[in-house]
């Protein structure tokens, strides 16, 4: 600008009007019983939860992966409408997956039927699940109860345990899950539908989301993950337990349609996908060494040995974090982990771990190099690439 | 974009952690503030949207993936609010017409005057480019509009401030 003022570094002062109207609104938030159903990170003390976001699939879309069935003939096997949009798959790696008993679809199983638990007209099923020793992906169908456009339907709870007593601690399962509402996140990050166009609002400014089928099913998704990192998933019975179901919006928080209890269990395949490779590379501008990972198609954990811990800033531990991988044809994916925990493993301090899952399937012979941030800034000099050998 | 505090934020209160969610508002309050006006150009509109935007935010927080997106996710959230308020305006144009201004659109006058003297079309883009540091490819992903688009606005919009700022400085020469 050729003046000496400047509109754009002016200081501003919020007037009475803003400031009560933005602190109603943070009254009415701190007035709202919690609407989602996070459990709390049961692990060993200074480590933490990554939030796992959800990721889903639109209607149209679905049609489309039906019509390329009768296309692709030699695929047999293919994962709910929801799975895709919780971890993302080529029709390749489903089929391989579910050949090597590391993912399993419900709905072509022989005892189906008798997995349904039916509440109030309501039938809730497993449909799709895939898992290694870390982390399960699953996704349940929905059916007899729809909602209107615009609505969006939710549990009232969602709880996953391992075993039969949810109250015990060593039962607990840290768990994400929300309703598949058409979304999924692309190879940069961003959120756009399955069919990689960009994201619609209605006329009235709202984002266009489908949460059903072209039956009028709808699909919860779950990412759920060991609490404690040398604990496995393989082979586990679980129980994910869904109560109530009904609607979620900004004024009235969780609306009650359906009362109803709905618990389901299921044994998770016992078949191991991790492959575990030594590195023993210095992350550099760190105290920290990568000295091993277990990678797999559907998560990673890397190992570190720590020369001086970095002091905790807020609820930063100062691990260096996954972010993604880089394939051997060039193929980057930046953003390819999504959701997890990191830590340290012993009271000095001295060895860290991250464990994370992804947001799509992943060939581990094909990955030379991991993407690894030394911080959340994420600047240039703080991203780094470590090669490993597969 | 953000800060490694307000990451933090971001995460806590993705877990539902209330406080860590109202310092995140807070500290994005005034960037929020200086957008809704720049569409709005008034403060009863703008606390509307700031409320529905605060609202939203911690309905969909959950379905941000990257925190390093927050403020993009936040302010496409707040624009659309503000469109929404000018549609309903535009319904109830007829009644609202005789309204006297509230006192509190005396804040922040200069701000106001300068973008009066701006094509409403030409203000958002210059206030998200010049003032919070959005990138042209970001801004145009935000308003769903061509790069080109975006560019033109934000060099119109600047020839139209500074024939303001000329004007303004005459006018100081002839008193």
């Amino acid at each position: 600008m050729s003046n000496k003022k400047n509109i754009f570094t002016e200081k501003i002062e919020l007037s009475e009007i803003v400031l009560n109207k933005t602190d109603q609104a943070f009254a009415m938030i701190r007035q709202e019983d919690s609407g989602h159903m996070k459990k709390a990170n049961a692990g060993e003390a200074g480590n933490k939860r990554l939030f796992k976001t959800q990721a889903a699939v639109i209607a149209g879309t679905c049609i489309l992966s039906v019509s390329s069935i009768s296309v692709v003939a030699a695929i047999r096997h293919y994962w709910g409408r929801g799975m895709n949009g919780n971890i993302q798959a080529s029709d390749e790696q489903q089929q391989e997956l579910l050949e090597k008993n590391i993912a399993k679809v419900y709905r072509e199983e022989p005892e189906s039927p008798s997995l349904a638990v039916t509440d109030n007209g309501v039938t809730i099923v497993p449909d799709t699940v895939v898992v290694d020793e870390r982390f399960a992906y699953m996704s349940f169908q929905i059916s007899g109860y729809r909602v209107e456009d615009g609505m969006e339907p939710t549990f009232g709870e969602v709880n996953v345990y391992q075993g039969d007593d949810p109250e015990d601690v060593d039962s607990w399962v840290n768990m994400s899950g929300s309703m598949y509402d058409g979304t999924i996140c692309n190879e940069e990050g961003c959120p756009v539908y399955e069919d990689g166009t960009p994201l619609k609002h209605d006329e009235n400014g709202r984002l266009i989301q489908y949460y059903t089928d072209q039956d009028g099913n709808m699909e919860y998704i779950i990412q759920a993950y060991v609490v404690d990192p040398n604990d496995t998933l393989l082979g586990k019975t679980v129980h994910v337990r869904f109560q109530n179901l009904g609607t979620h919006s900004k004024r009235e928080g969780f609306a009650l349609a359906v009362e109803g209890d709905w618990n389901l269990e299921i044994v998770l395949p016992d078949v191991s996908s991790a492959r575990d490779i030594t590195v023993g590379q210095k992350v550099e501008g760190t105290n920290f060494t990568l000295e091993s990972i277990s990678i797999s198609p559907i998560s990673m954990k890397v190992n570190y040995s720590v020369d001086a811990a970095p002091a905790k800033q807020g609820d930063d531990s100062g691990i260096p974090t996954v972010r993604g991988v880089v394939l051997k044809d060039g193929t980057r994916l930046p953003y390819l982990t999504d959701g997890g925990s990191l830590g340290y493993t012993d009271s000095s301090r001295s060895k860290a771990y991250h464990m994370a899952g992804y947001d799509r399937v992943i060939d581990v012979d094909e990955v030379a190099a991991l993407i690894i941030w030394t911080s959340w800034t994420a600047n240039e000099d703080e991203r780094m690439e470590i090669p490993i050998s597969t | 974009m953000e800060s490694i505090e307000t990451k933090v934020w971001i995460r806590k209160a993705q877990r539902q952690d209330k406080d860590a969610f109202t310092e995140l508002m807070q500290f994005y309050m005034k960037d929020m503030y200086r957008t809704a006006i720049a569409i709005l150009m008034n403060e009863e509109d703008a606390a509307d949207a700031l409320q529905d935007t605060i609202l939203t935010c911690w309905e969909k927080l959950y379905t941000l993936r990257k925190p390093e997106f927050f403020k993009t996710w936040m302010t496409r959230i707040l624009i659309n609010h503000c469109y929404d308020i000018i549609r309903h305006n535009s319904a109830y144009e007829n009644i609202e017409a005789y309204e006297e201004p509230s006192k509190c659109d005396e804040y922040n006058l200069e701000l106001k005057e300068a973008y009066a003297s701006v094509d409403e079309r030409y203000r958002l883009p210059m206030e998200l480019y010049y003032s919070q540091g959005f990138r042209m490819r970001e801004i145009a992903e935000l308003l769903s509009l061509p790069l080109n688009t975006i560019k033109t606005r934000v060099s119109r919009g600047r020839k139209e401030l500074e024939a303001y700022y000329r004007i303004c400085q005459e006018d100081e020469h002839v008193q």
